[in-house]
Order: C-alpha cells, then sequence, then structure tokens
C-alpha cells in the first residue's frame, strides 16, 4: 500500500524558489507597510509621541486628499483608454507596414525615452513660452504667446496624458502586434470570413475581444503604474490637484516635520485601494491569460 | 541537510549579521586642541552635501575650496547635490536606524533646515568656538547670531550672508513698484506679469510683505499665533485681491523661482525674485537674463538672511569637518567666494577685524552695478522670523490662495 503523505511544494527546488521569494521579495515590502502604518501612528519616529489615530483623522479629512485621488484615478484612466484606442488602430490598419524597415524601428524609439526626459519634452514643446506657442505667434495665429492654449499644468491634466501617452502608445502597439500573430488571430479572423463576416465584424466581434482579453492583465499593470508615476505629474501637473506619489511626496518634505506620518496615511490609503482594486479583478473570471475558460 | 539547506542558512546568517549594529567609539573632540584636531583631520575625506543649483557655485567649491583643503590640510573634499528636505531625511532615516557612522559630515544649511535638524538632535556641537578663524566674526551681529530668531548657540557655523530682491526688466518697466499698493496697481495694469514661487523664494517674499504689514519688530521673537493670524489674513486677503491679475490669472502658481526666471526672461513676465542679490549681475554675466535687468529692494524692507554650514552629529569625520569649515570662513576663502566673478556672496567675517591688507582687498571688490548697494541693503535689511512662521506661511499659501 501506497501512503501520500500531503506536501506544500511539488519539490525541493521549488521550496527554495518560493522562500527566497517570500524572503527578498515579499518580506521587505511587507516590513515598509509595517513600517508606515507604525509610523502613521504616532509609535515610532523621531518626533513621535506616543499612539494617536490623530494624523490618520488630518489627512483623510482633508478635501485635498481625496480631491488628488480622484485626480489620480482620472489621469490613469484617460490615458489608458486613448493609448489602447490609438495603439488598437495603428496595430490593425498599419500591421504590415509596421513589421519591418524603418517604420518597424521608430515605433521602439519613444520606449528608449526615460519619463522625466519626455515630461521635460512636453513642457518645452506645448508650454506657453515652448515651441509650439512660439511658432504660433510667428505665423500670426496668435497675437501673445499667452494666448496658446493652456496645455501644461493646466486643469484637465492634458500634458500629463499626452506624456504618458507618447510612451504607452508604442508600447501597446508592439505589444498588440505581437499578441496578433501568437494567438493566431488572422486565422480566427478568416474562419470568420468564411463564416460570411464582414471585415468591421471581424474587428468588432473577433480581433480586438481576443486582444483585449488576452491584454487585460497587462493593460491593469500599466493602469497601476500610470497610478503611482511621479516624474511626469511633477513637471507637468498643477500645483493642485497634485497625483498621489507627488501630494506624498510633497507631505514628506514638508518644513514641518510633523506631516510625515501624514504622507505614510497617504502612501498606506494609496496602497490599499490599489490592492483592493486588483483583489476583485483576479477574482473576476475575465482576468486570466487563458481563453478557454 | 543538502546543499540547498545549506545556503538559505548561509544566506539567513548573512542577513542577521548585516543587522547587527558595530560598536563605535569616537573620541570627545571638545578636548582636543586646534592641532590635534588638524592631525587627526590629516587624511580624511569629508563628504560635504549641499545646493548645486549654481554653476558659479559649484565651481567656486570644485576649482577652488577642493584643492586648497587637499593641499593645506590632506583633507580630501568629495561634493554631493541635496538640500533642506533631502539632508533632513538622510539624517532621519539614519538616526532612526541608530547608525553610527553616517553619509553626511558637512552640510550647507539653513535656518528652516537648522530648525528640523535641532528638533531632531541631528547637528553636533557645540563645537564652533573651536574654530579659530572665527575670532574674525562678530557674532553680536544680529544676522549672524540668529537663524530664524534661533540663537546658533555653536551649533552651526556661519559662512555668507544674502538679502532678497526682486528683479524687474528696466527695459520694460519703468518704475518698479516697491510697496504693496503700487504693486496692486501695477499688476490691474498690466495682468499676467507677476506671480509668487510656491517656494522658499517665494514664501521670502510674503514673509517680508508680512513684516511690512506687521510694522518692524512686531513678529520679533518666538512665533506668536495671535499676531500671526492677524497679519496672515491681511495678507491672504490683499494677495487675493489682486490674485486675479497674477500670471494665469492666479489659477496656478510657479512650483520654483527657476521656472520664474525662465518665465521672466521669455517675456512672460515682468518680475522675478531672488534670496541672492548678487543672482541678478551672475545672471546677467551668464547672458541668461538681458543686461536690462535690475534688482531692487521694497520700501518696507526685505528679508536678509545668512547661510550656515553644519557637522551631522552622526558623522565620524567631524575632525576635518572642523577643518574645511575652518577653511571656509578664512579670510581667503571668504574674499574669494566674495568675488562678483566666482560667487558674489557676501561675507560673514568683520571686515573692520582683518589685517589690512586684507581689509583693504575686501573694501575694493567691485560691486555688482545691477543690484542695490550694500548700504542701501543694510538699511533696508529684515531679521528673518522664527521657523514656524515659514511653515504656516507654506501651508496657508497652499490653502488660502492655491486651492481657492
Amino acid at each position: 500500500m501506497k501512503i501520500s503523505v500531503p506536501t506544500l511544494f511539488k519539490n525541493k527546488a521549488e521550496a527554495i524558489g518560493i522562500i527566497l521569494f517570500l524572503l527578498l521579495a515579499v518580506l521587505p515590502l511587507v516590513l515598509g507597510i509595517l513600517y508606515a502604518i507604525l509610523y502613521s501612528l504616532g509609535l515610532i519616529g523621531l518626533t513621535s509621541a506616543g499612539f494617536t489615530l490623530s494624523y490618520w483623522i488630518q489627512a483623510i479629512s482633508d478635501q485635498e486628499f481625496w480631491l488628488s485621488m480622484l485626480y489620480t484615478f482620472y489621469i490613469a484612466l484617460a490615458t489608458i483608454a486613448i493609448s489602447i484606442t490609438s495603439a488598437l488602430g495603428i496595430s490593425l490598419y498599419l500591421n504590415k507596414p509596421l513589421k519591418k524597415g524603418l517604420p518597424a524601428f521608430s515605433i521602439y524609439i519613444p520606449l528608449a525615452f526615460p519619463a522625466i526626459v519626455v515630461a521635460f519634452l512636453v513642457f518645452q514643446l506645448a508650454s506657453q513660452s515652448g515651441f509650439f506657442a512660439r511658432l504660433f505667434l510667428q505665423l500670426g495665429i496668435i497675437s501673445q504667446t499667452s494666448a496658446f492654449p493652456e496645455l501644461v499644468n493646466d486643469p484637465f491634466g492634458i500634458g500629463i496624458i499626452a506624456a504618458h501617452t507618447f510612451m504607452a502608445i508604442p508600447f501597446f502597439t508592439i505589444y498588440f502586434l505581437n499578441l496578433y500573430s501568437q494567438e493566431n488571430i488572422p486565422e480566427f479572423s478568416r474562419v470568420a470570413q468564411t463564416l460570411g463576416a464582414s471585415r468591421w465584424i471581424q474587428i468588432r466581434r473577433v480581433i480586438i475581444p481576443m486582444l483585449l482579453k488576452r491584454a487585460f492583465p497587462t493593460l491593469t499593470l500599466y493602469t497601476i503604474f500610470v497610478l503611482g508615476s511621479y516624474e511626469i505629474p511633477l513637471i507637468l501637473g498643477r500645483q493642485t490637484p497634485q497625483m498621489m506619489s507627488v501630494l506624498t511626496i510633497r507631505k514628506l518634505r514638508r518644513f514641518s516635520l510633523s506631516t510625515i506620518p501624514e504622507a505614510y496615511v497617504t502612501a498606506l490609503v494609496f496602497i490599499f485601494l490599489v490592492l483592493v482594486i486588483l483583489f476583485f479583478l483576479f477574482k473576476s473570471r475575465s482576468f486570466s491569460y487563458d481563453l478557454e475558460r | 541537510m543538502n546543499s540547498y539547506t545549506y545556503f538559505i542558512s548561509a544566506f539567513c546568517l548573512l542577513l542577521l549579521l548585516s543587522c547587527s549594529s558595530k560598536s563605535n567609539h569616537q573620541t570627545d573632540l571638545s578636548k582636543l586642541n586646534w592641532d590635534q584636531i588638524r592631525q587627526r583631520a590629516d587624511g580624511q575625506t569629508v563628504n560635504m552635501m549641499m545646493w548645486q543649483g549654481d554653476p558659479n557655485i559649484n565651481s567656486y567649491m570644485q576649482n577652488y575650496v577642493a584643492p586648497t583643503v587637499k593641499q593645506q590640510y590632506n583633507v580630501d573634499l568629495e561634493i554631493a547635490g541635496g538640500q533642506g528636505n533631502t539632508i533632513v531625511s538622510i539624517l532621519m532615516s539614519e538616526i532612526e536606524a541608530g547608525k553610527q557612522n553616517g553619509e553626511l559630515d558637512l552640510i550647507w544649511i539653513n535656518g528652516e533646515t537648522f530648525y528640523q535638524l535641532r528638533q531632531i538632535n541631528g547637528l553636533y556641537g557645540p563645537f564652533v568656538s573651536k574654530l579659530p578663524n572665527t575670532r574674525y566674526i562678530d557674532f553680536d551681529n544680529p544676522f549672524i547670531k540668529y537663524d530664524f530668531q534661533q540663537p546658533i548657540n555653536g551649533y552651526e557655523v556661519p559662512w555668507g550672508n544674502v538679502q532678497f530682491t526682486i528683479i524687474y526688466d528696466s527695459a520694460r518697466v519703468n518704475t518698479p513698484p516697491k510697496t504693496k499698493e503700487e504693486l496692486a496697481q501695477y499688476v490691474r495694469k498690466h495682468p499676467g506679469t507677476f506671480t509668487i514661487a510656491n517656494d522658499f523664494s517665494g514664501m521670502t517674499f510674503l514673509k517680508s510683505l508680512l513684516i511690512n504689514m506687521a510694522g518692524a519688530n512686531t513678529l520679533d521673537g518666538a512665533f506668536d499665533q495671535k499676531k500671526y493670524t492677524k497679519y496672515s489674513t491681511q495678507l491672504w486677503d490683499y494677495i487675493n485681491s489682486i490674485k486675479p491679475h497674477f500670471w494665469k490669472e492666479g489659477e496656478t502658481f510657479p512650483s520654483s523661482v527657476s521656472s520664474m526666471h525662465q518665465l521672466f526672461v521669455n517675456g512672460e513676465l515682468h518680475f522675478t525674485m531672488s534670496n541672492n542679490d548678487a543672482e541678478v549681475d551672475n545672471k546677467i554675466r551668464e547672458g541668461f537674463f538681458p543686461k536690462s535687468a535690475r534688482a531692487y529692494l521694497l520700501e518696507g524692507g526685505t528679508i536678509q538672511n545668512s547661510h550656515y554650514l553644519g557637522i551631522p552629529v552622526n558623522s565620524a569625520k567631524k575632525a576635518a569637518a572642523m577643518v574645511v569649515s575652518n577653511f571656509l570662513i578664512s579670510p581667503e576663502a571668504q574674499y574669494q567666494k566674495a568675488r562678483p566673478d566666482t560667487w558674489g556672496d557676501g561675507t560673514v567675517l568683520d571686515i573692520k577685524k582683518l589685517s589690512k591688507t586684507m581689509n583693504k582687498k575686501f573694501v575694493s571688490l567691485p560691486k555688482g552695478s545691477h543690484a542695490p548697494s550694500n548700504k542701501q541693503m543694510q538699511q533696508k535689511a529684515l531679521q528673518e522670523l522664527a521657523p514656524e512662521y515659514m511653515i504656516r506661511l507654506y501651508e496657508d499659501f497652499r490653502t488660502h490662495v492655491i486651492q481657492k
């Protein structure tokens, strides 16, 4: 008779892998969060004076905090929506020309730009004293540079979204192009065609759903990346509302040392919200690499 | 046990080892005399952190100070960029972690950083009286003795002295507004040409206005909540009444004075500001500001401010840091620094106490032609207020002006 002993791991290699992952990746994060929690409750820190909820109350009752939260999500969602639409369009209609030669190379160029450089470029080009404003002035389209529309440091975050979109479109275009061939989408599309689907129906009912479904985890991760971006909103954003990361750093570095715990509160609430969203997304069936489900 | 287990236990052991702190015995420098301190400094490397936003200042430090201290004292001076809040966060986390041999040995600080560092006991001291060159400094001068109304008590070495000025382009502005009434009149007539940076310089401007409103010496001494509320309400009412005529209708403000310089140079703004009275001449010489740029003072005066050097409490090379500080306040180093073609920073030395030749050198220093004279500035110099005023102005400027 064979007695099977329930084991936690399949083999030793996996066990070590998981332990190393916990030790190197998860443990520091958990410690960091614990530190932030203790700090925000006034339990540690050079200026702490014992347990208090006042920092939490102070930070959460601040209207600017919630405005910043909304603004952050608005920027991220707008960026993703514009980037996906454009990337889908480009990858569908420029599928062949983008496969080789100069166009194939040029689509990689924006990926080489660090975020802070993109932010400066957008500022140099689109500010009221920037390149376009001067060009329009020289062409006589506007009578003074301040008549140029506000595109950076503007209330709607146009500059921030533009900079993020500039970086995201090539990324998603290349990603969609690869998915397109990996998933044999042309085959499925041809099947649909033999069943009488027009090109538009193929795109709408076959190609786009398949691409988006496969890309969903990446889209979610990219949204989180935009949510947490720092340099771009720092340079192109307004003094108020600010994106969460800018707000957190500002609170961390104010002259009054007493707002440092508030910065930790801001960061904690933000992490918590992102985790909640991720939790629900992972629970939902559509969040999967597996198309069979 | 197989090899994996060995590996993991070795790894855990390493982790534990890296956590254990080394005990560190430092000799009490206050018991040593200057020669012994100099001997101790020999061959040490000093890590200095300072604001590196100005090429003239960087060049003075890299090309004059560093080679000279190496040659005279065999001390290597390494300079890293960083100011105020960066220094405070580095020191805070080091002290919270109990780190004995800190990253920083010498720091360039200003009143608000001094205030923060004293709160967390981050500064070494008192040590200033140990430095032989302090004999040239007049510590009774209120602009040196007090940093943001706080007595320095030997915890920081005065290094330089500057005064806040407003900069305008004389080719476009005939008579610059010198009082708050004139400023209000000006912005109403020329909307979009004035703004306030949401940074140290901007707050210094607001502080000068606050003092002007309260009247001379009213706000001296410790922070007074009642007085602050009274005069800051007047200040915000005033700013908000003219805010719609500011740059971008006052809906947003530049985040730093360097973006204000940019806007000034390309003509959007008629005014910019500077915490350093020598900056206008420096920037004209660099070709960044137009030749017609001029610096001026408010009728009611502007803030004069000394900047200082401090040694972090956990520095392992305090002796060498003291030797470098002593060199930085030597007559020769101060003279080099005061030359308009190097930095143009005001000296903290009392030139009456210097030797005849040195005194002559200071007196005959060419003065920048586009800023007010030293005498004019001295007459209009206001003392810095207690640091809490600055903290409150920062927060209230945000809530009462920017977010409105």
